[in-house]
């Protein structure tokens, strides 16, 4: 035992630790049950309905209908309509991505990094148009952008301009309302690594006398090149998955998408659920492919920048560039969150569209009939449910993932880090398809649960991405301090991992919520009258052209959920 | 004993880190492990701590084995008494500089009015009591690594463990602060490895020095003997600034050496190599003695050369010297000018005769750099 | 002459009677057996909130049953269908859809309930398919134009004046890929003699729109003028006031039938008997009409407010039409021609 004349011995004896001797090879044991215990449930959530999938890649068709053993599916996927449609789809999607990644990393930088003086109300615009359904914005936006639209009526009716039309049935109209339905996802994404990354890191660069911009181009991104990469990723998987926007403005404007063409499949006669399974996977096995490709580039490069040396957060001050930044956001708070709410209000609140405001027929019924439907009701509470309480489940989970392939490491780790990130690129018609093969056979079928367990694994990968990318920015020898200094794995994981990953925890969970929240395409393929979600409630007015009602129920369950949202984030405060 | 290390193995992948590596540390001893980056020394002082797992070998702490391969004992950092500085100090900035110190005192569950005192004293120890309530986030790189002692020695550990805790700072608060570090570390009368790349560092700071290379032990001794009486070029090298040159062994009697040197200059110096043969000589830049060639015949250890180069330094010059094909460096107050034409000599016990292997890791003995 | 068949007609309709008297007793039993089950699951594919207003007059009319529906479009409702009841899983007493190949499917392996609710014997024969798929009501391809735009003179009358040029990227529809119903209608042009469809529409600018929804909505917003395309979703914008043109050709009015089954293996049997029976009930099919403004099969049944009746229309049904051979050839074609192939 030490001696008790030590200097900063105050009660004449050395300080007691924990049992020391131990007669075997001791590795944690809460950790080793925690790891396997993750691994099992990551390892059922997603195998189940891929096995499905892939089972039903070979087939004719879904079970129950007769189908036979084929190989077809597979060898469809080269015919010509399906590459076409896959570079139509990769051109929209890298488009996509890099924008929605430029403008939410651009204001996820304004908004952590400098002292832009509308931080709030940004967050809040971007928020709030995080809550719209991609087809609700898409139709918000045909109303406004299509040739019989406002802008066009303003632009021809009132300034008498006929040259220039705007016509959204494009390329162009697809990626540019996808951009501002994703760009939140970027910002929500950089946002945590943004605001705990070592500003001396980024003051070095201003003292040379850079500019804000020349700044975060040469300075802040490489450092954040892990981050960044995971934004475009997940930026381009959610835009080739996107059906919803695509059939609306695509349609018309006779370009197809791999996500339209997936919708098609299984959602109209005659369906071709073998074929769609077979598109499925091949995706999934693509993103796979360049989330591990990403992986192992970006790790070895990979500089930690939060070390708790010289950790300050100086806001920058944006000088000069301050009309410029306003101008930006304004503009994105404009275009992804209030002319489409105006136009929202407007459509529920009229009988039938007419461009002028001055001619509508003005009409409460829209609002009335949400009342009326029964169904709704019970959607707003299986909703809060399902989004409010899973994705409670979904950040949990993920973050025992991210944790476990980025820092413990335990054997088989580089096979969950594999698991985790497969639903990725698998489209969520897809998904639901699988989960409604795979799950129809357990007793669990047609509850709560199993909207809970697809959502949880389907949006996996976004939790594992956006609480990996912090997990990766911490340096290590914070949590080795912690074990020096007496601390074992949880309790270190409790006070020192935890607290250092609140950003990106806070940033999760609205991801999640939100993605649960809006989520249709895997919904409608396990829904039952029990369990139907508001999503669906909305999307089954708009497909019987209710668009007044529909409008009227997703202006309503925003307002709502914004509401409680607050009350829930207010909670665990912290901007 | 304060640390035991017997037959240390530490192997990743097919590289062999530490190589039966074996050292004891008494208690209120300060070791250093000194040697190149790559040399296995943090990865030594990882596996005391318990943060590497070695292939084999034992490790004592106090008396109490926390690693033994052959019974299959391994005891998690938590679990052994130790306490760590960082390079990175890993301070935690979502806590104060209390809450960082008082940290290792609230896992072990210690009543909060020991805690309260532990860490004023610890403070008061490293001189930062008023910034108790200070957001870590707050403070200076010298000021956290001063939380960073604080907190690793709090809880009164038997074994203290410093990472290059000084290669962050800035020279003029590297060296107060080395100052610091020894006399607390001398007032606790703990055990504690001190890693270190810097022979200025560990001759100044260490009881004793061990040094590395290649994951093996070349030489454990006081500053002074590893100073001046290297086993090796290595060793000699990585201690101080060393000039060496090439010569011809004839006569090895204990203390009298007699070599040749390339331009037939007869050298007597003293060492350790027994076998005629071809051999260096090694001499320390401020043993080597400069004055103009006045062309006085010659004598044993009297070399003639150039002055290639000339350098001040405020308290002396630096020489490059060029002799036949040997780049000698040289520390002296006499000024004499570049290009002249000189003689160098040393005292016989200022020069060590040693092996023609362990070439150091530059490529030429006695550079500039 | 008159005799024979008076004499015949005699036994028959005393059997009708007897019979008539005897299903009546057996009837009752099922409805007592039906309240006691006291609860219907339904699965159908009529639109919200319709399809919940009318299931809650069928509530009124049995208040002792409660109704539980999930809603789903007619292609979903039929893959759920055939995974859960494939799985031994599914909880369905009633289905109601779009008729489809696949029912022909479940006739076959079984799946479906012969029965004859004592309300259809005043339906067509047409509409009664091996006693187990009902139709019940029609849903039917129109042409519609937008009231503001197009003058009445104007306006297309019958399928040949969707190719007139004037109508040049103005005339709009679902695609077929994506529409049975479209399917059917191009089956009905093709028999009418009208050929190259995909090419023509297409050097017209033919304009696609997803689902009828999406079609109608660009009538109304003008995006386009003329469009062809299904009636419900025209209804519903009637309903609202829409300034809609709606024209049954002449010609003929290619229709979809939306059938009422019943599975063979259900939890409450009764509850579906008696369930299916209401709806083809006087009550039940007057019901929907004032509900959905939607035209039934029934016959005598006042016709919708908004659109004409089925009466005197030509109605084609679908069934008549669609093979999946030429369905597959045509959406073959007309992917080459836009090039989605």
């Amino acid at each position: 035992m030490a001696a008790s004349d030590h200097p900063l011995d105050l009660t004449g004896s050395a300080v007691v630790t924990a049992s020391r001797m131990v007669r075997r090879r001791s590795s944690d044991a809460v950790i080793r049950v925690i790891f396997i215990g993750t691994f099992a449930v990551t390892a059922f959530l997603i195998v189940t309905p891929l096995a499905s999938l892939l089972y039903g890649s070979f087939r004719t068709g879904g079970p129950g209908t007769g189908a036979v053993y084929t190989l077809q599916n597979w060898q469809n996927l080269g015919s010509r309509g399906v590459i076409n449609t896959l570079f139509t789809t990769f051109l929209i999607s890298v488009l996509t991505s890099l924008f929605s990644s430029v403008c939410g990393g651009a204001m996820a930088w304004l908004t952590y990094r400098t002292d832009f003086h509308y931080k709030r109300m940004l967050v809040a615009a971007i928020g709030l148009s995080f809550f719209f359904p991609g087809f609700i914005l898409a139709m918000a936006w045909v109303i406004l952008g299509s040739p019989g639209g406002i802008f066009n009526s303003v632009l021809s009716d009132v300034l008498g301009i006929d040259s220039v039309q705007f016509d959204i049935y494009s390329v162009t109209g697809i990626i540019w309302i996808q951009v501002l339905h994703i760009t939140p996802f970027a910002f929500f994404t950089l946002r945590g690594p943004l605001s705990s990354m070592d500003s001396s890191l980024e003051e070095a660069a201003y003292a040379s006398g850079g500019n804000p911009w020349q700044v975060a181009w040469r300075v802040t991104l490489p450092l954040m090149i892990f981050p960044v990469l995971s934004s475009l990723l997940l930026c381009f998987v959610l835009s080739v998955e996107q059906f919803a926007i695509p059939a609306l403005v695509g349609i018309p404007g006779h370009v197809n998408t791999l996500a339209t063409e997936l919708y098609l499949l299984t959602s109209f006669s005659p369906p071709n659920t073998g074929l769609a399974a077979a598109v499925g996977l091949a995706m999934s096995a693509v993103t796979g492919l360049s989330i591990f490709a990403q992986r192992r580039v970006v790790h070895r490069r990979n500089a930690p920048t939060v070390s708790g040396r010289g950790y300050r957060l100086r806001a920058l001050n944006l000088g000069r560039w301050r009309m410029a930044a306003n101008g930006l956001c304004l503009l994105y708070a404009l275009l992804s969150f209030i002319i489409p709410a105006i136009a929202l209000v407007y459509t529920s609140a009229i009988k039938y569209f007419v461009a002028n405001p001055f001619e509508a027929a003005y009409t409460w019924r829209n609002y009335r009939q949400i009342w009326e439907s029964p169904g709704t009701i019970r959607a707003f509470w299986n909703t809060l449910i399902v989004a409010g309480g899973g994705a409670v489940l979904g950040l949990v989970l993920g973050t025992l993932v991210a944790y476990s392939t980025h820092r413990l490491k335990r054997r088989g780790y580089r096979a969950l880090d594999v698991l985790a990130s497969l639903p990725f690129g698998i489209p969520g018609i897809v998904i639901g398809l699988g989960f409604l093969w795979s799950y129809v056979y357990l007793p669990i079928y047609g509850t709560l649960w199993v909207l809970v367990f697809c959502y949880v694994a389907r949006f996996l990968p976004y939790a594992t991405e956006t609480i990996g990318a912090q997990v990766v920015q911490l340096d290590r020898a914070l949590e080795e301090a912690a074990w020096t200094s007496g601390a074992n794995r949880v309790a270190s994981f409790r006070r020192i991992m935890l607290p250092l990953l609140r950003p990106a925890l806070q940033s999760g969970y609205f991801l999640l919520f939100i993605a649960y929240f809006r989520e249709i395409a895997a919904a409608a393929l396990i829904y039952t009258s029990n369990t139907q979600v508001l999503s669906i409630s909305i999307w089954a007015f708009f497909e019987n052209a209710n668009w007044g009602v529909a409008s009227a129920l997703s202006i309503v369950t925003s307002v709502i959920t914004v509401a409680l949202m607050v009350v829930v984030m207010r909670a665990s405060l912290r901007l | 004993m304060g640390i035991k290390v017997q037959n240390l193995v530490k192997r990743f992948g097919d590289r062999t880190i530490i190589d039966h590596v074996s050292f004891e540390i008494a208690h209120g001893e300060l070791l250093s492990l000194l040697g190149p980056s790559g040399c296995g020394k943090t990865t030594t002082l990882r596996c005391i701590a318990g943060l590497e797992t070695p292939e084999a070998g034992r490790i004592e702490i106090d008396d109490e084995i926390v690693f033994d391969s052959v019974r299959g004992i391994m005891v998690e950092p938590y679990n052994r008494s130790i306490g760590m500085v960082f390079q990175s100090y890993a301070i935690w900035p979502h806590l104060s500089v209390f809450q960082n110190v008082a940290f290792p005192l609230q896992v072990r569950r210690r009543p909060r009015a020991e805690v309260e005192s532990r860490v004023m004293r610890a403070l008061e120890m490293v001189g930062l009591a008023s910034f108790r309530d200070r957001s870590s986030q707050q403070l200076s790189g010298g000021q956290q690594q001063r939380v960073a002692v604080a907190r690793a020695i709090v809880h009164s550990p038997a074994a203290l463990l410093f990472d290059e805790p000084l290669s962050n700072l800035d020279a003029k608060l590297r060296d107060r602060t080395r100052a610091e570090i020894r006399r607390l570390q001398r007032e606790l009368h703990v055990a504690t490895v001190y890693v270190t790349h810097d022979q200025g560092e560990a001759l100044s700071l260490s009881d004793r020095i061990l040094v590395m290379g290649e994951g093996r032990i070349h030489q454990t001794g006081t500053p002074q003997q590893i100073y001046g009486d290297p086993q090796d070029a290595f060793v000699a090298d990585v201690v101080g600034a060393a000039n060496f040159f090439d010569v011809e062994i004839h006569r090895a009697d204990a203390d009298d050496f007699r070599c040749v040197a390339l331009d037939g200059t007869l050298i007597h110096a003293h060492g350790r190599v027994a076998v005629p043969g071809p051999g260096r000589v090694m001499v320390r830049p401020d043993r080597l003695v400069i004055e103009p060639d006045t062309g006085n015949g010659t004598a044993p250890n009297r070399l003639r050369g150039t002055v290639l180069q000339r350098l001040f330094l405020g308290g002396h010059f630096e020489y490059a010297v060029t002799v036949g094909p040997t780049l000698l460096r040289i520390f002296s107050p006499v000024q004499i000018e570049e290009e002249t034409r000189v003689v160098v000599w040393f005292a016989p016990q200022d020069g060590i005769v040693l092996g023609p292997e362990h070439v150091p890791a530059e490529e030429e003995p006695g550079s500039w750099t | 002459m008159l005799r024979r068949r008076t004499l015949l007609s005699l036994p028959m309709f005393a059997g009708i009677a007897a019979t008539a008297h005897a299903q009546g007793a057996d009837w009752a039993k099922v409805v007592e057996a039906a309240n006691r089950q006291g609860h219907l699951n339904i699965l159908h594919n009529t639109p919200p909130p319709m399809g919940d207003l009318w299931l809650a007059e069928f509530n009124k009319a049995f208040p002792a049953i409660s109704v539980e529906a999930t809603r789903l479009g007619s292609s979903e409702l039929m893959q759920r269908f055939n995974t859960e009841y494939g799985a031994g899983a599914s909880q369905n007493d009633v289905l109601i859809t779009l008729w489809d190949d696949t029912l022909t499917k479940w006739q076959q392996d079984g799946w479906l309930r012969s029965f004859t609710p004592p309300e259809a014997n005043v339906f067509p024969a047409q509409y009664k398919r091996n006693n187990q798929i009902y139709t019940i009501q029609l849903i039917r391809s129109t042409l519609v134009s937008n009231k503001t735009r197009v003058r009445d003179a104007d306006a297309p009358k019958d399928w040949a004046d969707c190719f007139d040029p004037k109508w040049h990227d103005k005339f709009g529809m679902d695609p077929p890929w994506r529409s049975v119903a479209v399917q059917e209608m191009l089956a009905f042009w093709d028999r009418l003699g009208i050929k190259d469809v995909p090419q023509r529409l297409k050097a017209n600018g033919v304009r696609f729109f997803n689902g009828s929804a999406g079609v109608i909505q660009a009538v109304i917003r003008g995006d386009i003028q003329v469009a062809a395309v299904i009636d419900p979703p025209v209804i519903s914008a009637l309903a609202d006031g829409a300034p809609v043109r709606v024209i049954y050709p002449a010609s003929g009015v290619p229709s979809i039938a939306t059938v009422t089954m019943l599975p063979a293996k259900a939890p409450h049997a009764e509850v579906g008997m008696v369930f299916l029976n209401w709806a083809m009930s006087e009550a039940g099919q007057q019901a929907f009409v004032d509900i959905a403004g939607a035209p039934v099969t029934r016959p005598g049944i006042k016709p919708p407010k908004l659109v004409p009746g089925i009466e005197g229309q030509k109605i084609v049904l679908s069934t008549e039409l669609l093979t999946p051979e030429n369905q597959k050839a045509m959406i073959n074609e007309w992917r080459s021609v836009f090039g989605l192939q």
